[in-house]
């Protein structure tokens, strides 16, 4: 039983690291510094900006930072907020990033 | 007087490795990951429900105090890891709950804390009759999942993460200044892909692993050296799970095992006389030690120098760089002692 689910942990594993080779999550792959991000997120929610102090305490993260897996998690992080507890909210996101030297930005709105 | 006997019974419960149900090595693994966890901070917010993988743990869980019993519970499995308590059990119930904390909110998802926990599981799943192969699939699969990752992205391929990362960085320029026409961000990306591979087939056979061992260490060295960071618990938990490399921490063998004992508790704060420190020896594989350099051999595989190490490494807001140059200070003394032993002091060789 023990070599079964020591086994089936390792499948899991390597089950990860096949799915998630062409997804931008990386979830459980072992994608280690896959990329280098910097990034700037801009935040309305309801025609009002949110400051450093705000956006933590809304999504506890940091407005400004660096990611190394995907930027795909800052963006699901705050999609899945706006649509688990801010959907009476009118939420506008602007994120501006340099990833691996290519500059990009992504524009986001619940409405 | 009357406290000494009862501390050393503590302190035995503490720095043993053997005795208990678990491989030694998988035990000083899992007892150095449990110093590392219980001095760092990057376990502190783990186990609250926020932004989870799965909407139903998000919104059952509300409410409770899941925070609160997850650290208690874990903190406190940390401390019977140390102290020999339940070993296995423990083990197991620390990587259930750093997979629990990983799935409850995706804010604190790393794949340094995922490493550890996938640490503390196996070894508590295994069997002493296991051995380490356990941990060594675990490196190999690592190791594999990080490099086709990287052979699957372009800006790994063409080196433009490198340059992103380390572009600027004081070697990068004093390197681009002594050969500019080379670019030495695409021959170092392509370097750590091809090496990542080679960790897979190094790892697997038993005569390459020491190879292998020599291999990760200078690699993993010079990133965290390079890079002036140990990003975050990761340097630490590999380089304690080499220890799964190492040879059984059992196979040491001890002309005078009672000397050993007392010498290594001696390093703690208990004070016990060292009677027979004297005519201490030590074989290390086919080279007797005696006295002085057997002592600090002995030292520097003792768990009580391997915990204040892990101890000081992850200390909790130790600024970055005191981290590096803590653990860089320790191999060189060690490094030091080893070459400088090996020489001179040897007694016989077999």
């Amino acid at each position: 039983m023990r070599l079964f689910i020591i086994g089936l942990f390792f499948l899991l594993q390597l089950y990860c690291i096949v799915t998630q080779l062409q997804k931008e999550t990386k979830l459980f792959n072992w994608a280690m510094y896959h990329t280098n991000a910097h990034y700037s997120i801009a935040a309305t929610i309801n025609g009002t900006d949110l400051t450093d102090e705000t956006f933590f305490a809304r999504y506890r993260f940091k407005r400004r930072g660096s990611e190394g897996r995907s930027m795909e998690h800052i963006k699901r992080k705050i999609t899945q907020y706006e649509r688990w507890y801010g959907t009476n909210d009118t939420c506008v996101i602007l994120i501006q990033y340099r990833e691996n030297l290519k500059p990009k930005s992504w524009h986001w709105s619940n409405r | 007087m009357a406290l000494v006997k009862p501390l050393n019974n503590i302190a035995a419960r503490l720095f043993t490795i053997n005795g208990s149900n678990m491989n030694s090595n998988l035990c000083l693994i899992v007892k150095l990951l449990s110093v590392a966890v219980l001095a760092s901070p990057t376990f502190l917010n783990m186990g609250k429900p926020f932004l989870s993988y799965f909407e139903i743990v998000e919104f059952g869980l509300k409410g409770l105090p899941v925070h609160f019993i997850w650290k208690l519970i874990f903190y406190a499995a940390a401390v019977m890891i140390l102290f020999n308590i339940a070993i296995r059990l423990n083990s197991v119930i620390m990587g259930l709950l750093i997979f629990t904390g990983l799935a409850l909110s995706e804010n604190v998802y790393s794949n340094n804390v995922f490493f550890c926990g996938c640490l503390f599981f196996l070894c508590g799943m295994s069997l002493p009759k296991y051995g380490t192969w356990p941990i060594i699939v675990q490196l190999m699969i690592m190791y594999f999942g990080a490099a086709i990752d990287k052979l699957f992205f372009e800006s790994w391929r063409d080196g433009t993460f490198y340059t992103s990362f380390h572009g600027t960085s004081f070697y990068m320029r004093f390197l681009k200044g002594l050969f500019p026409s080379v670019n030495f961000a695409f021959i170092i990306s392509w370097g750590t892909i091809v090496l990542e591979f080679a960790m897979v087939p190094l790892l697997f056979f038993r005569k390459s692993r020491r190879f292998a061992l020599y291999t990760g260490l200078v690699f993993h060295l010079s990133t965290a050296f390079l890079g002036q960071t140990l990003y975050s618990v990761f340097i630490p938990a590999l380089l304690i799970s080499y220890i799964a490399l190492l040879p059984g921490y059992d196979s040491f063998k001890l002309y005078n095992p009672e000397a050993l004992s007392r010498f290594v508790y001696s390093q703690g704060f208990i004070k016990n006389t060292v009677t027979d420190g004297r005519n201490l020896q030590l074989q290390i594989g086919s080279t007797t030690f005696s006295n002085g350099w057997a002592k600090f051999r002995l030292f520097m595989m003792s768990p009580v120098f391997l915990y204040a190490l892990v101890l000081l490494i992850n200390l909790f807001l130790l600024p970055e760089i005191v981290r590096v140059v803590i653990l860089f200070s320790a191999i060189g003394i060690a490094a030091a002692g080893m070459i400088l032993s090996s020489g001179r002091f040897r007694l016989s060789a077999r």
